[in-house]
């Protein structure tokens, strides 16, 4: 623990603060909070505005479930997207990974998590029922992009269960991801491989249809 | 593959260290209480990110109460070092360099609770478990005379340690086995209590059978390649025509385990515990046809514990193409002049091996010529003269 003693009670509180984000110890957080005392006022201005910003005008799509400013985010409304195939992940920032890779065309779905009677999360708390009223509309295949994770992995095991009865193609992306990845650290090349070499879980009624080793051109 | 140099601080009583090892065999010599058993521990964490001695990783740090505080600053991760840290935080460092076939590598560890990283060569491992296999070590302590009469989770481990040196992907699927297992076992207890709906269970029953059959299958085959060596050696080591055979009894058979857990779903739930898996297996030992839990004399039982470590470091050499390293604590004062001597004849050429003893007259007269003396006096290793006193 640093000694906060030293530092004045408003550098200490912005330390701590700083310190409880992801991936900053304690040496970065003291080392962006000098950086932060040494910055024009107006600069932290607009840092201060744009953290507040953030959280006030980023909703949730609510087709999807991802980030957006508005009622349905970018992929939803982009109509040259193709939207029989759905691509499942766990958090939103997992479509922003996807997305980077660039060679996913179709639409997403954002359960907000995965199933874990350890931390509590059982599959009500996601967004099953959301991504089951979706499969009305023609779906031709479901992408599990969940993370390789124990529990990424029974939550694809909990959905092919669910969706198996409703003829529809289940993929699910395998290869090149490290075992028990996760997906939004990923890098771009070995997410692209993972999204082409998908492995087929369910082909319910294509069983001579165009699906080889890969899922689809 | 050895260890060609030791640096570290923070471990138990040990001043800080900077040791040259000895290709063949280094002897650590010193009273009780010395820290012999403490360099061994070291070596171990180094390999493995874990104490050979205890589940509670934070025994191993330095107490720092006042009058035991040996070394005065533990080396801070470059990224996580506070502007105000105070000089000396609870925590240990290790860094090895060590040899093998396909050449020299740099291992360190820092361990600082909670945080616990290691690098290779410099570059930081973003899962610890990728350590293993880095640094590959047998350990053979009198504790492990235990492993033939002792508790079955004894046997599982020698499986587990053995295999998982040598196989990332067996150690990969253990991790995740014990993971499901966790998940599944407070799953049982949710669905008991009404909280969570059974169906979900299916799921969990699922992943358990598909990685608790990957444990079961290289198990399998693990414990069917040791066993003849085990006889071999047992028959040259006890000078004894009796025959050891070791048999793989898993909890479960692979195209069973579905049928098993059907079977005990309704006491699993009222248990709120897993039955049925690979977590129950079982190697059983019988010394001509006896049951060696049972039967065996305490000696033979000892003999038994002895020729399974040797076998499990052939095991690594066919399986990875060289040998790993030797850890022997204590166990000389243990054996007769007889099981002496044929240990220390059996230490292949290159097998580096690191042996401890409080009593050194336990080694003399045996053919240690070309090894390293270190003597351990109060936390300090250093190395002697090359002879062991007569
Ligand atoms: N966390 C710790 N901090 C400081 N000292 C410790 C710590 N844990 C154990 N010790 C000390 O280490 C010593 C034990 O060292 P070790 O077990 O290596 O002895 P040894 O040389 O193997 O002795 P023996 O011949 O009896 O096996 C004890 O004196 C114990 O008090
Ligand atoms: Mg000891
Ligand atoms: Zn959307």
């Amino acid at each position: 623990m640093p000694r906060a003693t030293i530092l004045p009670p408003s550098l200490a509180r912005l330390v701590n603060e700083l310190s409880k984000l992801p991936t900053v110890g304690p040496k970065t957080a003291h080392r962006l909070a000098f950086h932060i005392l040494n910055t024009h006022r107006e600069e932290v201005g607009k840092l201060a505005q744009a953290l507040l910003e953030v959280k006030d005008k980023i909703h949730f799509c609510r087709l999807c479930g991802g980030f957006t400013e508005q009622e349905f985010c970018a992929v939803c409304q982009d109509e040259t997207r193709e939207k029989s195939r759905i691509c499942v992940v766990e958090h939103s920032s997992d479509i922003i990974a996807i997305e980077r890779a660039g060679n996913f065309k179709g639409l997403y779905h954002v359960l907000g998590g995965a199933i874990s009677p350890l931390e509590g999360i059982s599959p009500g708390d996601l967004r099953i029922k959301e991504l089951l009223a979706r499969l009305d509309t023609p779906c031709q295949e479901i992408i599990l992009a969940t993370n390789l994770s124990v529990e990424g992995e029974a939550t694809a095991l909990y959905l092919t269960r669910l969706i198996k009865p409703l003829r529809i193609k289940i993929t699910r992306i395998a290869h090149g991801l490290p075992v028990g990845g996760n997906l939004e650290y990923a890098d771009e090349v070995t997410l692209a491989k993972a999204m082409e070499g998908r492995r087929l879980i369910s082909d319910f009624g294509m069983r001579n249809a165009d699906y080889t080793q890969h899922g689809h051109k | 593959m050895y260890l060609r140099k030791l640096k570290g601080m923070g471990v138990r009583n040990l001043l800080p260290l900077e040791l040259e090892f000895n290709p063949k065999i280094n002897l650590f010599l010193g009273d009780n209480g010395a820290g012999k058993s403490n360099l061994l521990e070291a070596i171990y964490f180094l390999a493995t990110s874990r104490s050979f001695r205890t589940n509670q990783d934070q025994e191993m740090i330095q107490s720092t109460a006042p009058g035991r505080y040996y070394s005065d600053k533990v080396p801070v991760a470059a990224d996580h070092q506070p502007a105000n840290l105070p000089d000396y935080q609870p925590g240990i460092y290790l860094s090895g360099e060590v040899s093998a076939v396909d050449g020299d590598s740099k291992i360190e560890i820092l361990y600082q609770p909670p945080r616990k990283e290691a690098k290779i060569n410099g570059k930081p491992l973003s899962r610890l478990i990728d350590l293993i296999g880095h640094l590959r070590v047998v350990l053979f302590s009198v504790e492990d005379m235990a492993v033939i009469k002792g508790g079955p989770h004894l046997r599982r481990r020698f499986m587990d340690i053995s295999i998982s040196q040598t196989d990332p992907v067996y150690l990969n699927d253990l991790q995740r086995y014990i993971r499901i297992l966790k998940q599944r076992n407070r799953l049982l207890g949710e669905i008991r209590d009404r909280i969570e709906q059974e169906d979900l269970l299916d799921t969990f029953d699922e992943s358990l059978v598909k990685t608790g059959n990957a444990l079961i299958n290289k198990r399998r085959s693990m414990v069917s390649e040791i066993n003849p060596l085990v006889k071999g050696i047992y028959q040259e080591i006890g000078g004894s025509q009796k025959e050891v055979q070791l048999e793989y009894k898993p909890g479960v058979e692979e195209d069973d385990f579905l049928n098993r857990l059907r079977a005990k779903r309704r006491e699993e739930i009222r248990r709120g515990v897993s039955l049925v898996g690979p977590h129950r297996d079982e190697i059983a030992f019988t010394l001509d046809g006896m049951n060696a839990r049972a039967f065996a004399s305490e000696g033979e039982a000892r003999t038994i514990a002895i020729c399974l470590r040797l076998a499990g470091l052939e095991y690594i050499y066919q399986q990875s193409g060289e040998y790993p390293l030797l850890l022997l604590d204590d166990v000389f004062s243990e054996l007769d002049e007889h099981r002496k001597q044929y240990l220390i004849n059996s230490l292949q050429a290159d097998v580096q091996t690191f042996i401890t003893t409080a009593d050194e007259h336990v080694l003399k007269d045996l053919p240690l010529a070309n090894s390293s003396v270190f003597r351990v006096e109060k936390g300090e290793v250093v190395s002697g003269d090359r002879k062991v006193a007569k």
